[in-house]
């Protein structure tokens, strides 16, 4: 309820405002709509680093064997490329940051970038800036706000991942938070020019995104060859690197972080001081008049839909390609290490370390899956309350139809998913070993049992949708739970029927263990069943906008 | 066929505690215009949802091309075309494409010649992102849509015209009765005024989810009073006198009052013994209509004074 004033009041002087009026505002709005966001962030990334430490500290436990892992991952270019290589193994610290380091500084940067793309060009793009510039706010303000809640996250994130290796000696944990700290910054400086050039959030953050990974790259390439080793100084993955938790401690590099920071935000403050609202440097390219494909709800789907799951598919192809170029020297890291031994145990086989290295990677490939088929589904949601399903419901199109097109999708998104992370992996293995018959169909099955569990997601999400849509956020709570069980379950000593709320807990742990029909039918049989729930849901209630 | 279009009788809808439709009736013959008229929040966009089958009735009857619109929800929408009042598209698809994908899902084949024509008459570029279209070229690409697809037998217009400037207006005008010509059947939802007016052939007014007045406008206006002005020399007195004449004023010779229709033929007969030289009578406005209908709601707000609680 808000009151009107008919009659006139006296207007007073306006007072002046500057550039930044305004920020401190902003800043509070969107570290309240980061609220849930950021704590769990950080919280599934601490939980992360902990797992991290608490396996190399039981695998690695002695001097010795840490140095015969130094010296194996030196000679492999694999694992130099993915890693990058092991510098002091005398310390359990330095391993335990060098295990996780290249893939965390690389999900800080990517976070940062992600969250100052989320605070600038998606709201300006969603036409709330426009709401927002229209009062008395500064033209630099909405920008300065969404740049400093992305320094929140990745200064939070850098300094309590630090946290589970402060046991270690602070100095490296400190150092470990610089490195994080370096890439984060990177990120949000990528990010920040990202958004002005782009006029599209989502081509802002590819461009953050692609530029990122390709600073990862530009470090394994120096961490492979010592002919252009230089190039890790181009990278701020390399700066991180240089940093050297635990070793040499080079906290002050992190200004170089600082320095890309203030050389991204000048570029994107000039850029945003001339620009006009909404526009970018790359501008709109029209496009076709009609499209005579384009007829059905499953043709729309598609175009829809397509991008999407290539966004998905690459990564986790590359990821997967990389892992089968290294599965060929697994077997070296366990030498004769009893306690490796014991962890082989533990994860519940006898066979080769090949094995359990295929199975680990392809349940996180199940994860990256569920976390597909959550975003895809969650989509919509979306498109509901912004009107479009209205649309496209007002015409001939029966719900049943609808949702089963945009189900369907995904599913077959799933098994794309699942085949193109095993044939990935089989290849690159078939590459390095130079083996194709016997391990390459292996590797593929090892991909393709995890879409039973995936299914489940898929029913979890239809049934949500289809019944109460505003619900849809807790498949994420479905994927996360799934991951920590995977990671920390055996470590937490969780009740087993805790555990086993995870679809992913009861897939068979191919090519370790057979397979065996039982589980995987029966979780098919749960996300068809689920999913049909969700039709008769959707089918029955009323379609909001 | 069935000889109404829609038929909607003591239809209720609530979403939580909020009743958005309290015993509501709509009809529309085949064939006809009907305006659907009330001020936001009176539940004129609930009531075609419930007609579209997005929204489920909690009780009532509502007929619509003779089916009933949850159950026959897919085969009634093939021969009808909607337009949303507030039209949302999806980014990355231009204008055309969308129009094309919306004529289609009607199971109706795409008429290129038709398409060029309304894109050409709504002056819209169809191959921009809709990511980059204004309020009012979105709007126009669901009219395109509509108007496009081919045998239809409804239009269901939920203010379809808000967000487009006044020749597009006409443009629409224009296009809604070559489409009556052709015995399509219309609903316009709306609050302007003038353009129920040029249009429409019925009129309903709704006010907290339910229909207050019913009517071609000519039935309405009876309900009414007709505006006289005119230019006398002599004495008003006698004017004033009469039965149904209200609110008489004079200003140097110019008299104006308000006149009870059945009141007219006496009223006229005083009048020429009056010897007019000037005499216009109005028939009451729509807008007069609506504000008769609402004036208690305005009078409230003015009588209230400053703080006046917007809803």
């Amino acid at each position: 309820m808000t009151a009107v004033a008919l009659a006139p009041t006296a207007v007073a002087p306006a007072r002046p405002g500057g550039l930044l009026t305004g920020t401190g505002t902003l800043l509070r709005l969107a570290l309240r709509r980061d609220r849930v966001r950021i704590p769990v962030t950080v919280a599934i990334l601490v939980l992360m680093m902990e797992s991290t430490y608490s396996a190399v500290a039981s695998a690695y436990p002695t001097v010795e064997q840490r140095q015969a892992l130094a010296v194996t991952i030196s000679s492999n270019t694999a694992f130099l490329a993915l890693l990058g290589p092991a510098q002091h193994p005398e310390s359990l610290g330095a391993v335990a940051c060098w295990r996780i380091g290249a893939f965390l500084a690389l999900v800080v940067g990517i976070l940062g970038a992600m969250t100052t793309v989320r605070h600038t060009r998606r709201e300006e793009e969603a036409g709330r800036l426009e709401l927002v510039g229209a009062l008395r706010v500064g033209r630099l303000a909405a920008l300065t706000a969404g740049l400093v809640t992305a320094l929140v996250l990745v200064t939070v994130t850098s300094f309590a991942v630090a946290i589970p290796v402060l046991g270690e000696g602070a100095d490296g944990a400190l150092a470990f938070a610089c490195q994080n700290l370096v890439a984060g910054l990177a990120g949000v400086a990528v990010a920040a020019v990202a958004v002005q050039v782009a006029s599209v959030a989502r081509t802002a953050s590819s461009i953050a995104v692609s530029l990122l990974t390709l600073t990862y790259v530009l470090r394994a390439a120096a961490d492979i060859s010592d002919s252009v080793s230089w190039l890790s100084w181009l990278s701020p993955m390399g700066w991180g690197q240089k940093i050297d938790p635990f070793g040499e401690n080079r906290y002050g590099l992190v200004l170089l972080g600082v320095a890309t920071l203030a050389v991204g935000a000048a570029v994107a403050y000039r850029i945003a001081l001339h620009r006009d609202l909404g526009a970018g440097l790359i501008a709109d390219r029209p496009g076709p008049a009609g499209d005579p494909r384009l007829r059905s709800v499953g043709a729309l789907t598609w175009r829809l839909q397509g991008t999407t799951l290539g966004t998905w598919v690459s990564p986790v192809a590359a990821y997967t390609l990389l892992v089968g170029f290294i599965l060929d020297s697994v077997d070296d890291f366990a030498g004769d290490s009893p306690q490796m031994q014991q962890i082989v145990e533990q994860i519940g086989g006898k066979g080769a370390l090949q094995d359990v290295f295929v199975v680990t990677i392809m349940s996180f490939v199940g994860l990256a899956s569920g976390a597909y088929v959550v975003a895809a589904l969650a989509r919509l949601q979306t498109e509901e309350t912004a009107g479009r399903t209205e649309l496209l419901l007002g015409r001939s199109v029966p719900r049943t139809t609808y949702l089963l097109v945009n189900v369907a999708v995904v599913t077959v998104g799933t098994v794309v998913l699942a085949l193109a992370a095993g044939l990935a992996m089989g290849t690159g293995y078939g590459i390095v070993a130079g083996t194709w018959g016997t391990s390459f169909w292996p590797i593929v099955g090892a991909g393709l049992v995890q879409v039973p569990a995936v299914l489940v997601v898929v029913g979890f999400m239809t049934a949500l949708y289809g019944w109460v849509p505003r619900l849809v956020v807790l498949g994420w709570a479905l994927v996360v739970w799934s991951l920590l069980v995977g990671l920390l379950g055996e470590l937490l000593g969780l009740p087993s029927w805790l555990q086993q709320l995870s679809p992913f807990s009861h897939v068979p742990g191919y090519p370790l263990e057979d397979v065996t029909a039982g589980p995987l039918l029966v979780l098919t049989a749960i996300g068809v069943v689920l999913a049909a729930f969700g039709v008769v849901g959707f089918r029955r209630r009323d379609v909001v906008a | 066929m069935s000889t109404l279009a829609i038929e909607v009788a003591g239809l209720h809808k609530s979403f939580g505690t909020t009743h958005a439709l309290d015993g509501l009736d709509l009809v529309v013959p085949a064939g006809s215009v009907a305006g659907f008229l009330g001020p936001n929040g009176a539940g004129k966009s609930t009531t075609i949802r419930v007609l579209l089958g997005l929204l489920k009735a909690d009780s009532g009857t509502v007929r619509l091309l003779g089916g009933d619109p949850w159950t026959d929800a897919v085969a009634l929408h093939s021969r009808l075309a909607y337009v949303p009042g507030d039209v949302t598209l999806w980014p990355n698809l231009t204008g055309g494409e969308a129009i094309d994908l919306l004529v289609r899902l009607s199971g109706r084949p795409l008429d290129q010649r038709r398409k060029d024509q309304l894109l050409q008459r709504f002056e819209l570029d169809p191959t921009k992102r809709a990511r980059t279209y204004s309020k009012g070229n979105r709007q126009k690409v669901a009219l395109v849509a509509a108007l496009a697809t081919p045998g239809v037998e409804l239009l269901v217009l939920d203010e379809p015209t808000s967000g487009l400037d006044p020749l597009m207006e006409a443009v629409f005008q224009r296009c809604v009765r070559e489409a009556t010509a052709e015995g399509v059947s219309v609903l316009l939802s709306s609050h302007i005024l003038a353009e129920v007016e040029e249009l429409c052939d019925t009129v309903t007014i709704i006010r907290q989810g339910k229909a207050v007045q019913h009517g071609t406008l000519a039935e309405l206006r009876h309900l009414t009073r007709a505006r006289v002005s005119t230019v006398v020399a002599g004495s008003t007195d006698a004017l004033a006198a009469l039965d149904g004449v209200h609110d008489l004023a004079t200003t140097d010779g110019h008299v104006t009052f308000h006149v009870d229709n059945d009141a007219l033929p006496q009223v006229t007969r005083a009048l020429a013994d009056l010897a007019p030289t000037a005499l216009t009578i109005t028939p009451p406005s729509l807008e007069e209509l609506f504000l008769r209908e609402y004036g208690d709601e305005l009078a409230a707000l003015e009588g209230a004074g400053t703080p006046a609680a917007t809803r």
